[in-house]
Formats: C-alpha cells, structure tokens, sequence
C-alpha cells in the first residue's frame, strides 16, 4: 500500500500537497480508539480532503470516527503548510501512541520535524517510473493522476475535462471535484488538480 | 464488469472514467473489453451512467484476482486485507519490520495508469528468487506464487490484468546496488511501466544511509515521498 508515494510533479520551490497518513495494525483496542481520536484532531484542521468524504462531507461528522476505528486507518489532505505543522503539534502533544506518516517534500518535513521536536524514524524514497514509458500520457496529466496511488483517476478523463473547459462546459473547480471522485482513500488532491488543470489550459500543454 | 444492455442508454458519457480504456463504442453499442477490464468498479462507484446499468457478476478464480489487486474496496480472499500491498513502512516504528542495516524494496508493476498481466509479475519474481531473496509474506502476490523455488505462478493467473501488483521484499543494505541494478534492467525489459521505491531506516542521529547512498550514487529520486514520524508506541527496538 504505497497509497502516497509517487505522486508526481512535486518541486522544491513549493508545494501544496501534504498527507497525514495513520493506522493500527492488530486488534489493539486502545490504539483504534486513539486513531480515532487522532483524527478528530486532524479533521478540526479542515483537510481539502479525508478518508470517508464522499460518505461524510463534513469533517467534523462523529461518524467518520466510527469509519476509522473500523478500517483502522484514515487519511487527510492539507494544502497548507502551517495548518499541516500545527495539525503534527496537537498529534505529537496528545501522545496516542498511533503510527503516523507524513507525505510531502521531504525537505519541508525535516524543517518541520525540526521545529516540532520530532525525529524522523523511516522514510519511503520513489525511484519514478520505469519500463515502458510510451504507454503513459504527458507529464503534467500525470502530475494530476498519479495523487490516486490506486491508479483510479483515468488519464481519459483528465483529457476528457480539459476538452470540457476548453469548451467553457465545466469550471476548472468543477473538474477537480469530479477527478477526485473516483479515489476512494481521499488521497486526491482537489486544490491542486484545479492548480495543474488551469496551468495545462493555459498553456496549452 | 458488465453493463445491462436494456439499461445503458448508449450516452457514453461513462467511456472516459475508465483507468484501462475498456469501455468503447462498438457498432453503436457501449461494451466492456473483458480482457481489458481490471474490475476496479470505477464505472459502477462513479455514479456517471444516470439508468444504473453497470454491474459486477460473481467473479470466479482466477478473475477474482482482477478485483482483489484493482479494487481497493474489495479485500484479497488470502489476507482479508483490501489493496496491494503490505503496511510495509507506515508502523514501521512499532513492527521493526525494516530494520537499521537494512531496506525495503518495492517494485509495483502496472503503476501508474497502465495495468499489468501477472506474466510480467512472473518475470520480476524469478529474478528476485534466483537472488534467493524472500517475498514478503503478508503481500497478496506471496499467495499466488506455485513453486517458490523458481519464483512461479500458478499458470491459469498469468493472463489476468490488474491495474497494478507490488513484487516487495526487504534486503541487507550491503545488497542495495546489486537490487537496484536489477531492477531497473528488469523494469525495461516489461511490457509495462513499474514504480521503484525503497525504504530506509534513520540512524540514531537522525540521518539517512539510504538518502545518502542514492545521492553519492547519482540514484535520481523524487524530492517528496513519505516519513514515518515515529510516533507509534512502544517502538520496535532497531
């Protein structure tokens, strides 16, 4: 399950695009209700994207909780830096004991960790793509498909939804909205597929 | 997949939400290419066909395969855990499983987009059992796999497509340029894409052998990928 880790497209000079990833292994009780309440934490912080959305909208829906402790996992996007390192600061203070993993730059997560007080334990690196590489479309649809580590986005539908702006049919936001759907994790990064959806169409990439 | 043909209302508008391209026109009608199918369940979670006409039949072995590997909502029969992998890094902190001294390798065929047939599983999982190095056990590939001392799989699975399957295994760091060599000339000899990844243990100090390995040996990475932050209670040891 590398659901996070080869999202492609990410650069040093910025990003809008980081994951709070935690789950339990087992049947540890008092670790599950610990990652839900983990994430009763997490989703104050109003990630632009959750495990449980299209069941549960709201973040703050009590029943997300009930979710999580189920799967024994659970997910969030957060665009925003600030809002990622204030999110790890609450998780860290409360001491849940509950694995947690970090998806991003890894140059923000160490400064990050830094600040917080933490020392990073493992790091999962991404080598890229290999092998056949003429059956894949251009990198910048890529950059928008490759946030569903599922594989479920079709790169159709990204060529199909900028025909669909091209022709003034759908808004850049409404398009990103509908790219997300298909990632049932909620891993899919809707801020940032409108960010490359509007750089692709401007630039006629 | 399947598609009622008294229900679909021949609109089309559902053709692009398939990751494999298996939905097609053909002679006026919406089919399904069955051998192109992965079973994801894409088009019939996608809520795109406004008379409901996709459906799932029972899905006998070996296409069962198709579903476990492609659609995370439906768990592996073996392991009773949905998708394709392990937990692999994410508790890494608890369950030691990748340890100080060593790395976890991964190679996930058919990623991103593309899909795979299990033959190109095959072609990895010998290389990686001439090497006499062990699969990781709790990956739902490790079931499929018929005489573990060639690195096999059971025949009747080798023609099934999956939108993707993960080859993961953990060896000594002494090891890593020799695994690294192999699988990159084994990824270009696929008839697919794969995603290489590794993973790698922090020293006490707080730095990583691997991240350095890959830059002193001009090992291209991506510069975001995911950090375990040792939270996890009570820590593995190594």
């Amino acid at each position: 399950m590398t659901h996070t880790l080869h999202r492609s497209g990410i650069h040093e000079d910025g990003s809008d695009d980081y994951i709070i990833l935690a789950m339990v292994e087992g049947e540890d009780q008092e670790k599950i209700n610990n990652l839900a309440e983990l994430f009763r934490l997490v989703l104050k912080h109003n990630p632009i994207n959750y495990t449980g959305k299209a069941l549960f909208p709201n973040p703050t829906d009590e029943r997300l909780l009930s979710l999580y402790r189920r799967i024994k996992i659970g997910m969030a996007v957060f665009n925003d830096r600030e809002v990622l390192i204030q999110a790890l600061r609450e998780i860290k203070d409360k001491e849940l004991g509950v694995s947690v993993v970090i998806s991003g730059l890894f140059s923000h997560i160490a400064e990050d960790c830094q600040k917080i007080g933490l020392i990073r334990h493992t790091i999962n690196f991404s080598l890229g793509i290999w092998g056949k590489r003429e059956k894949l479309p251009s990198s910048k649809i890529l950059d928008i498909t490759t946030m569903c580590g599922h594989g479920l986005v079709s790169f159709n539908l990204v060529q199909f939804l900028l025909e669909e702006i091209k022709k003034g049919k759908k808004r850049i936001e409404e398009a990103a909205e509908i790219l997300s759907k298909p990632c049932v994790c909620g891993v899919f990064n809707p801020h940032r597929a409108a960010r490359l959806l509007r750089e692709i169409s401007l630039n006629n990439y | 997949m399947k598609i009622a043909e008294e229900k679909c209302q021949k609109c089309a508008k559902c053709l692009p939400f398939c990751p494999m391209g298996a939905i097609r026109l053909k002679e006026k009608k919406v089919i399904i290419e069955q051998d192109e199918c992965v079973e994801c369940g894409v088009c019939l979670r996608a809520g795109v066909c406004a008379n409901s006409a996709f459906f799932r039949d029972e899905l006998s072995w070996p296409r069962i395969l198709r579903a476990e590997f492609s659609d995370p909502t439906i768990p592996h029969k073996k392991t009773a855990i949905a998708g394709r992998g392990t937990a692999e890094m994410k508790t890494n902190d608890i369950t030691g499983r990748i340890k100080r001294g060593e790395i976890g390798v991964a190679i996930e065929l058919g990623r991103p987009g593309v899909g795979t047939r299990f033959r190109e599983v095959e072609k990895v999982i010998k290389e990686v059992t001439r090497l006499q190095i062990t699969l990781e056990e709790a990956n739902p590939i490790s079931s499929l796999i018929n005489d573990p001392k060639e690195g096999t799989l059971y025949p009747e699975i080798l023609e099934e497509k999956v939108l993707s399957a993960i080859v993961e295994f953990k060896v000594p760091f002494a090891r890593a340029e020799e695994i690294l060599t192999l699988l990159i000339k084994l990824a270009n000899q696929l008839d697919t894409v794969a995603s290489i990844s590794l993973i790698g243990r922090s020293n006490p100090d707080g730095s990583f052998p691997l991240e350095k390995f890959l830059i002193q040996n001009g090992i291209k990475f991506y510069p975001n990928g995911k950090v375990n932050l040792g939270l996890g209670r009570p820590l593995a040891e190594l």
